[in-house]
């Protein structure tokens, strides 16, 4: 691996963690700028230089090749890039979808019928997703890794397609067509997520890369989510989100659920009655209290078998280290120098417990 | 004798085909639309605001009570208007400029309007410019931004400063929220009020329009 010169170790100790064990320490993974020289690029105004950012192959490689030429990879992180068309991008694979890109990734209502949603494997965002992948790792050829996706969360594809508010009025009204719009979503998250690992799975050691969380895992290994589930009741979440969790934790070896909010905290019993889930990324949400505040449902997690992923900010690693076990834990930071980052390792090191 | 309290009960529970008809048959027998907005529809959004609030309920059940109500205010629009009734209070809401998220700020339209204000919705991506332009030709009480995002929230201040450009910031009240947005922030930006959730946010506005 190019940018990094310790990534066996990491990869043992991504093996650990997977395992909810410990090799030395703590799963750690700190980036940096290496001299503290950031490399940015913003995203642009115009609407083609907009495209040209999510779309362009040799664009997005090259702004990446500059990312890791000027980044330190302390601890576990590790030189990536992401396939990434937005959260719940997979909503443009559906016949009909509007989007646009700007610095995010926008969806505009065109489902007027929920029985009406129909895969279209020709979609211009399917079929980048997969050209996205192959051209990655015929560039990477091992020097770096290839994310999954982004295309995850089948009631926030469904949300983007059909609106919010819609969907979930029709929760309520109209359950089972809600149900069914949702079981035809599944088999083409399934089909996306087998596509693209089948396409970086050896350019990756074997094994699916989530970039933005910097985890690995030694097999197929990506995110679920339902950002939408912040609005909505544990009995509704159990209805309709919970079946897509479990037929996602049983093809996924390594499935790995982002909670983002404390709107999410009543679904965690849910979320834990899953056999099969592997581990929770704790999302600390502008506006809302730290991880540290929540160190009783973050030890809940734990108590249930459950990895954690937490991205933390330096001043908290020593509060959930000494909070949380170090088996199955795995922070990541963002450090302004190489410098502050090395020191956090070692404070990671000093905190490790059983 | 015609139960008002009917009219609430159905709103609660989301039945917009039979708040619908209630309210016409209330009208029938003659109850003065005022009394049918207030211990009808309103008294019904407020137990509903009150249940979300305590998590007792969730967004969904709120939009299609939100619903139901508008189903009602329909009907009784006309009727209301040659009565002379007036809205408690004027607000202009949106969702601030680079942000195309509404539900949040649907939320909080729905409970202004269920709480008797008149509310103006400017929609998703409303420049700063917009805000204060409708809040200037609606003659507003209150300008309402919603934010979901850390990339777009700084444009709440961008409003407050078009306001002080315009010359009306003493004369409109200025609320901010989602997800992001926290009482510091909105105290740093010079923002008026910020409140957590989409009920509360509803009870302030009437406080400043009072």
């Amino acid at each position: 691996m190019e940018f990094k010169n310790d990534w066996e170790r990491a990869k043992e100790r991504f093996c650990a963690f997977w395992q909810g064990e410990l090799v030395d320490r703590c799963c750690f993974a700190v980036t940096a700028w290496k001299d503290g020289k950031a490399v940015e690029y913003p995203f642009p105004k115009e609407a083609e230089a907009c495209r040209r950012h999510w779309m362009d192959e040799e664009y997005i490689i090259q702004r990446n090749e500059n990312i890791m030429r000027a980044s330190y990879y302390g601890g576990e992180s590790f030189p990536a890039i992401f396939v990434n068309l937005g959260a719940a991008g997979h909503a443009g694979f559906f016949k009909g979808a509007k989007y646009r890109f700007t610095d995010s990734y926008w969806s505009t209502p065109s489902l007027e019928d929920l029985d009406a949603l129909e895969f279209d494997e020709q979609s211009e965002l399917y079929q980048k997703t997969l050209s996205l992948a192959e051209a990655f790792v015929q560039d990477a050829k091992g020097r770096y890794f290839v994310s999954m996706p982004d295309s995850t969360g089948n009631a926030d594809a469904l949300a983007h397609l059909y609106g919010s508010g819609n969907l979930l009025m029709d929760m309520i009204e109209e359950p089972q067509a809600v149900e069914r719009a949702l079981r035809k979503i599944e088999p083409v998250y399934e089909q996306t997520m087998l596509a693209v690992f089948e396409r970086v799975r050896a350019n990756n050691e074997g094994g699916g890369v989530v970039q933005w969380l910097s985890t690995w895992a030694p097999g197929l290994h990506a995110q679920m989510q339902c950002d939408l589930s912040c609005m909505i009741s544990p009995q509704m979440f159990e209805r309709f989100i919970l079946p897509e969790l479990e037929a996602q934790c049983a093809l996924l070896e390594y499935p790995l659920y982002h909670l983002d909010g404390m709107e999410q905290i009543r679904h965690l019993d849910a979320l834990l009655s899953i056999p099969r889930l592997k581990a929770i990324q704790w999302t600390q949400v502008a506006g809302q209290r730290p991880a540290t505040a929540y160190l009783p449902e973050l030890r809940r997690i734990q108590a249930a078998g459950k990895n954690l992923v937490i991205l933390v900010e330096p001043e908290q690693i020593r509060p959930l280290m000494e909070g949380l076990s170090s088996k199955g834990l795995f922070l990541v930071a963002r450090a302004d120098d190489q410098e502050q980052a090395e020191r956090m390792l070692r404070d990671v090191e000093r905190y490790t417990h059983e | 004798m015609f139960d008002l309290n009917e009219i609430s009960l159905q709103l609660q529970k989301g039945k917009a085909k039979a708040v619908k008809e209630l309210v016409q048959k209330a009208l029938d027998e003659g109850i003065e639309p005022t009394r049918i907005l207030e211990e009808g529809l309103l008294n019904g959004m407020a137990v509903v605001g009150e249940q979300f609030k305590n998590n007792e309920i969730f967004v969904p059940e709120v939009l299609i009570a939100a619903r139901a109500m508008n189903m009602g205010t329909a009907l009784l629009k006309p009727h209301l208007a040659a009565e002379g009734a007036t809205a408690k209070g004027m607000v202009v809401i949106g969702t601030v400029k680079g942000d195309l998220h509404d539900i949040g700020k649907n939320l909080v339209k729905m409970m202004m309007e269920g709480r008797g204000l008149s509310v103006v919705d400017l929609g998703v991506d409303v420049s700063p410019e917009s805000f204060v332009q409708a809040a200037i030709d609606n003659k507003a009480n209150i300008i309402c931004c919603s934010s979901l995002l850390t990339t777009t929230m700084h444009e709440m201040k961008n409003v407050v400063e078009e306001a002080k450009r315009r010359g009306i910031r003493d004369q409109v009240k200025i609320m901010v929220g989602g997800a992001p947005v926290t009482q510091s922030f909105c105290e740093a930006i010079g923002a008026d009020c910020y409140t957590k959730d989409a009920a509360s946010a509803a009870e302030a506005a009437l406080h400043f329009c009072a």
